[in-house]
């Protein structure tokens, strides 16, 4: 639950750029090569958080990009950039790739090591207004954020991981997606991608043949669809001929041969006719590899909308139940994201996963003494009473073993 | 006759069929060309065809969204509709892809409802020459399909085995250059079971499908051998090829002659005895059982849908209490039923398989476009040759012989198919016709296919209309081929 | 003596083909002769010769040529409706693989 960005204090830093974070004993081992693509020792900030006073005299003559201590500001000034006491010491780490400039004191954390959800931002601008939009879309040319990401598949961490690409919608800088798909594939085959599109740009001619061409190895697309009909998934997303724009990207990925999952944010609008969904993915998008039903985040646009949205998670347990059976029954894997435990219907343990992100993750006054907190995804940091299940209750060791079939 | 346009209505039809279950209020079943379906009433049908189903009910939204229904100047579902339609059809794409290879007609069985395999057990003359084989072979691979089924025929292939060995070696050989998938399968008694059969299945990876009518007493009344052991053989061969192959490497299936209708439960508890996880209760084909059998052996379709059903019920309660086994049949229908893909039978496709989707080398050198055809040619019946098995594969196609077939092979365009709302799940036999009715059309009206299919795929709609959740579960426990225990809830019934 | 008897019918509520449908599907169980005259269509019904003692009654003739003569009414009026359709769908679906 760590936040992204925090506040230093710079010395020395003259254009807006990135960097990789790096404690001296890494630096020492691996130099650049800690990061996964061409990276030089210009792009390394030392970390000197740890380090004892003696050495950090030493390391501040080291031919680095420049240093960092989020607690003391006591480095000779050596020209180089130093970054200093920052509002909160912990956000920032070894082996983070941050962004900073000199025209704010803010810095990003872009990549987090270790993080299970590290994602590259595209654009704050959509071609949707859904109803729960957590990302507010933003009319701007922010096209500035393909250069960063595409510096930033050089500084992050080799090996396995999955890596989200999301907005706003991905999609609408065409040519910068794709830049970043290719320069992926070649930087960093290893990480699994995962694309956040509503697939409306998608039906565009060309989309499939450039997929194609750029042929990443391991991607995966995921798109919302929130009814069955045009009319309900319209009015969720709030964009009148978005279903039928959809329909016709999936079509495109499945033609590009493109690996395809099926977001349902469930709220008072989508849960009616959730069995009816899954049907309607099943007849139509066979080529479709997993379906996430996730529980409704309350932040951004959600706020504004709570009466249209919100439905205590109990309530939806019979439909949700049906359609996650129906597609497992028939072969097409389901799962449960952003829902406490304590109020999901025991026989779909199955397909509950405790989180999409860890830095989300947050539990109540009630869950005191629940014996289901390592098991359960907890809350989002936006949690407030009105958007609470009055089912929330701490589950005892006996309970949660009818979740996870493990006898207490 | 004044047709109504719906110049100011808000939504316009998508063609669909119907049919009559029953009275109730969910008695009309509605059949979409993508082969979605819904139960309505006469009511709700009613106010469908007359524009007057209001929007924006629960109703509306199925008939939209399983493409029985489209609003003019809103979503175009064309594309998905094509998609859905595309994948029924898939197995028109790879060409024939099932080859049968009949070996040989000896055989020491006398089956009464056989007639291929009267030639005596000695002698080579009713056996597939070695060349013959070759130029075979040839003609499996100049099919394009990626999965192939090599299936070895007769009489009893085991008693020409050596032909059955020539012919796997030689399509090994090619293929590892064509890089198929293709697998193996001998039809046999399993009587003639030695040693050198079970250690080149072994090499070669081939399985069994043996005939196993019932216990004893059927069994070896519909199959008599000099020795009257047919049973007691067969199930020692079953025995055999499962201690060297595995459990998996042997199937089953029933021929049920007129008598084996009295005794449904006593079949299907003998499968579960020997452990078979399918059984395929098929009832008999009219193909050349001589004239004076016919009386004794056949029986109208009617009481075979008796049988069957009753045979159903008992499959459903035994799955209930932990045994598993599936009907084959009704596999495929639920196939058919509930999900956009073709199964890959043959005998149930429309544009017809015969041909396109199987090939049949006989031993006479001639090509045939079915197993069916192959034995109306022992009738006397040589019509359906589609030319020698030395011709190419694209000559043998374009016989007139495929013309006739295929001219009354696609269901959608015969008559009485052409209404029926059970189209998408069904399929065309103009083999079967011609042997029954002498015209490969048929009339539906009299059509002991038409008859069976319909009673069957009828019941099978109740079941999911109305059955309970452990028939649901049954049901779709064999569709999806996963145990019974794996499938605690039966989800969203559509 | 088999019953018989005879429908008139209004050629534009029941034209031709949809009689001709309606004889073909209960041919296992009927025998109809169909005549043509101006604007109507004439059906003289008999339970079918070989259906001995499984014929239906002429109560029962009837109530099933009724229902079969709407029903195969109310599918030609869906097939006018969505003329062109099928083979469109077909057209499409199967051009898209190449065939």
């Amino acid at each position: 639950m760590l936040a992204l960005n925090t506040r230093f204090a710079s010395r020395n830093l003259t254009t807006p750029r990135l960097f990789k974070v790096l404690a001296p004993a890494e630096l020492i081992a691996r130099g650049p090569a800690a990061c996964a693509g061409a990276a030089d020792f210009d792009d390394i900030l030392l970390w000197l958080g740890d380090s004892p006073a003696a050495q950090r005299a030493q390391m501040s003559t080291l031919a680095v990009g420049g240093f960092i201590d989020p607690r003391q500001d006591d480095l000779p000034d050596t020209g180089r950039v130093q970054l200093t006491r920052a509002d909160d010491p912990e956000v920032v780490q070894p082996g983070d790739v941050i962004a900073v400039s000199p025209d704010t004191p803010a810095v990003r954390v872009l990549y987090r090591r270790g993080a299970n959800s590290n994602l590259l931002f595209m654009t704050d601008r959509c071609n949707s207004l859904c109803l729960m939009c957590s990302q507010p879309p933003r009319d701007v040319d922010d096209r500035w954020h393909i250069e960063e990401n595409l510096c930033l598949l050089d500084l992050v961490d080799p090996g396995e991981e999955h890596l989200g690409i999301s907005g706003g919608e991905p999609t609408l800088y065409r040519a910068g997606l794709l830049a970043i798909l290719d320069k992926a594939r070649q930087v960093i085959p290893e990480k699994h991608l995962h694309i956040l599109s509503n697939g409306r740009a998608l039906a565009d001619p060309g989309w499939g043949a450039e997929l194609a061409r750029v042929n990443h190895p391991g991607c995966t697309w995921g798109i919302p669809l929130y009814a069955d009909n045009a009319a309900d998934h319209d009015h969720v997303v709030q964009a009148s001929g978005a279903f039928s724009e959809t329909l016709r990207g999936l079509y495109a990925l499945a033609r590009a041969e493109q690996s395809v999952e099926i977001r349902v944010v469930l709220s008072r609008l989508t849960v009616p006719r959730l069995p009816q969904l899954a049907h309607f993915i099943f007849r139509n998008l066979p080529f479709v590899r997993h379906v996430a039903f996730m529980g409704l985040e309350s932040t951004g646009l959600a706020r504004k909308h709570h009466e249209a949205l919100w439905i205590d998670p109990l309530d939806y347990q019979a439909p949700l139940g049906e359609a996650c059976h129906f597609l497992d029954i028939r072969g097409m894997a389901s799962s449960l994201y952003n829902l406490p435990l304590c109020v999901l219907e025991p026989s779909l343990a199955p397909f509950y996963r405790r989180s999409i992100s860890d830095w989300k993750n947050r539990f109540i006054d009630t869950c005191q003494g629940c014996a289901a907190t390592t098991a359960c995804g907890g809350f989002f940091k936006s949690h407030s009473p009105r958007w609470e299940s009055r089912g929330i209750r701490p589950l005892k060791a006996a309970e949660l073993a009818r979740y996870t079939g493990v006898s207490p | 006759m004044t047709v109504l346009l719906a110049t100011d209505a808000t939504y316009r039809l998508l063609p669909f069929r119907f049919m009559r279950l029953d009275e109730s209020d969910r008695g009309l079943l509605l059949t979409a060309e993508t082969g979605e379906y819904l139960f309505l009433s006469e009511a709700q049908l009613d106010q469908l065809v007359n524009r007057r189903l209001p929007r924006h009910t629960p109703l509306y939204k199925d008939l939209l969204a399983r493409h029985f229904i489209y609003e003019i100047d809103g979503h175009d579902p064309l594309p998905e509709m094509a998609a859905q339609y595309r994948s029924r059809k898939s197995f028109l794409f790879g060409g024939p892809a099932l080859h049968l290879f009949v070996v040989t007609l000896r055989c020491n069985h006398t089956c009464q409802y056989c007639q291929v395999s009267r030639a005596p057990l000695g002698g080579s003359g009713h056996d597939l020459s070695a060349e013959h084989a070759r130029h075979a072979v040839d003609r499996l691979f100049e099919s394009p399909s990626p999965v192939l089924t090599v299936e070895f025929q007769g009489g009893e292939p085991l008693l020409a085995f050596d032909r059955v060995r020539q012919i796997v070696e030689a399509v090994q050989a090619r293929n590892s250059e064509e890089r198929r998938s293709i697998r193996f399968v001998i039809s046999s008694t399993l009587h003639h079971l030695d040693e050198q059969v079970l250690d080149f299945a072994q090499e070669h990876d081939i399985h069994f499908s043996t005939s196993l009518d019932g216990p004893a007493f059927l069994h070896d009344a519909n199959r008599p051998t000099p020795e009257r052991d047919a049973h007691a053989r067969t199930l020692d061969g079953i025995r055999r090829v499962r201690e060297r192959l595995g459990h998996e490497a042997v199937s089953a299936l029933t021929t049920l002659a007129a008598r084996s209708l009295e005794y449904p439960e006593a079949i299907i508890d003998e499968y579960v005895e020997q452990q078979f996880d399918s059984i395929s209760l098929r009832p008999l084909s009219p193909y050349g059982f001589a004239h004076s059998s016919r009386q004794r052996l056949d029986y109208p379709m009617a009481r075979y849908v008796a049988f069957y059903k009753q045979a159903l019920a008992y499959l459903i309660t035994l799955n209930g209490q932990g045994i598993r086994l599936s009907e084959g049949y009704a596999s495929l229908l639920l196939t058919h039923i509930l999900t956009p893909f073709a199964s890959g039978y043959v005998d149930l496709r429309s544009p017809a398989g015969a041909g396109i989707g199987a090939l049949v080398y006989n031993y006479d050198g001639g090509v045939y476009p079915s197993d069916e055809a192959r034995m109306l040619l022992e009738m006397g019946e040589a019509g359906l040759r589609l030319g020698s098995v030395e011709q190419p594969l694209e000559t043998l196609l374009r016989s007139p012989v495929m013309g006739l077939l295929l001219s009354a092979g696609i269901a959608e365009g015969l008559p009485g198919c052409a209404d029926c709302a059970f189209v998408p799940y069904c399929g065309a036999d103009p083999i079967e016709h011609y042997a029954r009715q002498s015209d490969p059309v048929g009339h539906r009206a009299f059509s002991a296919f038409c008859q069976k299919n319909m009673a069957l795929l009828q019941h099978l709609f109740r079941l999911l209309r109305d059955g309970d959740d452990l028939t649901q579960r049954v049901l779709l426990s064999w569709l999806a081929r996963r145990r019974l225990a794996d499938l605690p809830v039966p989800g969203y019934r559509g | 003596m088999p019953w018989s008897f005879t429908l008139s019918l209004d050629e534009t509520t029941y034209p031709l083909g949809v009689v001709q449908r309606t004889v073909y599907a209960l041919a296992d169980r009927l025998t109809c002769l169909v005549a043509q005259q101006p604007g109507r269509v004439s059906l003289e019904v008999m339970p079918l010769l070989l259906a001995g003692e499984g014929a239906p009654s002429a109560e029962t003739a009837r109530a099933l040529l009724y229902r079969n003569l709407n029903d195969f009414a109310l599918r030609e009026r869906i097939r006018l409706e969505t003329q062109g359709l099928c083979e469109w769908l077909a057209r499409t679906a199967l051009k898209e693989a190449g065939l």
